[in-house]
């Protein structure tokens, strides 16, 4: 699979005293959804902020929608208007402000806000109802999942190409995640050009499988895989085997545990002819079994047994 | 559409047969576009890549031809290649029956009349 970039980062790192990031290269595919996934304090939410432009400073390149720079981020209105940030960040909008409020701010801020769609969205979430409005409502007095609805219902509100979300799915129920993925489907279905595109991290894998379509795994500051998920899905396959057969498999597999009765872990597609005088059972990984099986390679987590 | 995640299937395949069963017998005819890529995705609530996946498996197959910017037509089906493929089809399920009917130790002539049996059933 090939397709255009709506982001590109270049050679981008940033030191910090106890943490590096380190990117060679990511192209975001346009018109698709993207997940970052890589364990806490990977360097998630850094890369995201930076391609948000809440954290300026670094070394490389980030392209946006194909040729604007991140000087023209700050400076030409085009980028900022067809970017859409949810920061976890609780004061992203003021405490004391009212929903009221935020209404007011955003339409100010963004030229495409359309107010009456982001009352609407509110009310469709229940964070407002339609019989007593809630437009007084602090939005220090709303609740974690709330606060996101209150983000999401902001960037939808808007006519944008591009998504930002920082851990989107994690305040919010399981009813609602199903929500939030449905809503981002109907994102990246809602323009003819096909030219709307999505980037989030998530700990939520398997919640959000159905609406990844290229997935980066992020470790240590660095890239450690990243591939459209029907290609990675390929590219490894998923092993289960015997006790009698570990400590072969253990040099064939990319990643294993194992317990009292047997062995799992993943195996790359080119190694696989490798275990064929063993008795396994091999199937497709999912997402979550493939980035579980990649971050555990790399993790600084020692193993336990 | 009957979507299972986990069937055992993969997700794509499922489309794609279901697609291919749309196609050759004619529900979807020829010229036609099958439905948009992202519109399917969202209708099935799976993902945009996996979509793709099931169109371009039809395309190599030569069921659908990929148009930039428009989505996937439906060929002209070749009817005497279509029946080529069922055929192909039935010697696959043969091939198997034959094999289960060893294991299972049945003479040949048990297995033939399981198969008039079945006929009978099905007409």
């Amino acid at each position: 699979m090939k397709a255009e970039a709506v982001i590109s980062c270049k050679n981008i790192s940033k030191k910090y005293r106890h943490f590096e990031l380190n990117i060679d290269s990511i192209d975001f595919p346009k018109g698709f959804a993207t997940a970052l996934i890589g364990e806490n304090g990977a360097g998630k939410t850094t890369l995201l902020e930076m391609i948000a432009g809440i954290k300026q400073v670094h070394k490389g390149e980030i392209t946006y929608f194909g040729n604007y720079t991140e000087k023209d981020r700050e400076n030409d209105p085009y980028v900022k208007e067809h970017i859409g940030y949810t920061g976890t960040d609780k004061h992203y909008f003021l405490p004391h402000w009212t929903l009221k409020q935020t209404k007011e701010i955003q339409s100010v801020l963004f030229d495409n806000f359309d107010g009456e769609k982001y009352d609407q969205i509110l009310e469709d979430l229940a964070v407002t109802s339609s019989s007593r409005s809630g437009k007084d409502k602090k939005v220090s007095s709303l609740s974690d999942g709330n606060r996101i609805k209150l983000m999401l219902a902001g960037v939808l509100a808007r006519d944008t190409k591009l998504l930002l979300m920082d851990e989107p799915a994690s305040p919010l129920d399981p009813l609602m995640r199903e929500r939030l993925c449905s809503m981002l489907r109907e994102y990246l279905a809602s323009s003819e050009d096909n030219d709307r595109s999505v980037i989030f991290s998530t700990h939520n894998i398997s919640d959000m499988e159905n609406v990844t379509d290229y997935a980066i795994i992020i470790e240590n500051g660095t890239v450690v895989e990243q591939g459209f998920v029907e290609d990675l899905k390929e590219k490894y396959v998923f092993v289960r085997g015997e006790k009698k057969d570990e400590e072969a498999a253990k040099h064939i597999l990319y990643d294993m545990t194992s317990n009292t009765y047997g062995y799992e872990g993943l195996c790359l597609s080119e190694n696989i002819d490798k275990l064929a005088r063993m008795d396994v059972e091999t199937s497709i990984p999912t997402l979550s079994q493939l980035a579980v099986g990649i971050m555990r390679a790399y993790t600084k987590l020692k193993s336990y047994r | 559409m009957k979507i299972s995640q986990n069937s055992g299937v993969p997700i794509y395949q499922q489309i794609a047969d279901y697609f291919r069963g749309e196609v050759l017998e004619g529900r979807i005819g020829q010229g036609e576009y099958l439905p948009s890529i992202r519109g399917l995705a969202k209708e099935l609530k799976i993902s945009v890549i996996t979509t793709i996946k099931a169109y371009e498996q039809l395309e190599s197959e030569g069921l659908v031809t990929a148009v930039q910017g428009k989505g996937y037509y439906v060929n002209a089906q070749d009817t005497e290649m279509l029946k080529e493929q069922h055929i192909r089809k039935v010697e696959d399920a043969l091939l198997d029956a034959i094999k289960f009917a060893k294991i299972a130790k049945m003479s040949d002539s048990e297995l033939i009349s399981t198969l008039k049996t079945l006929q009978k059933l099905d007409n």
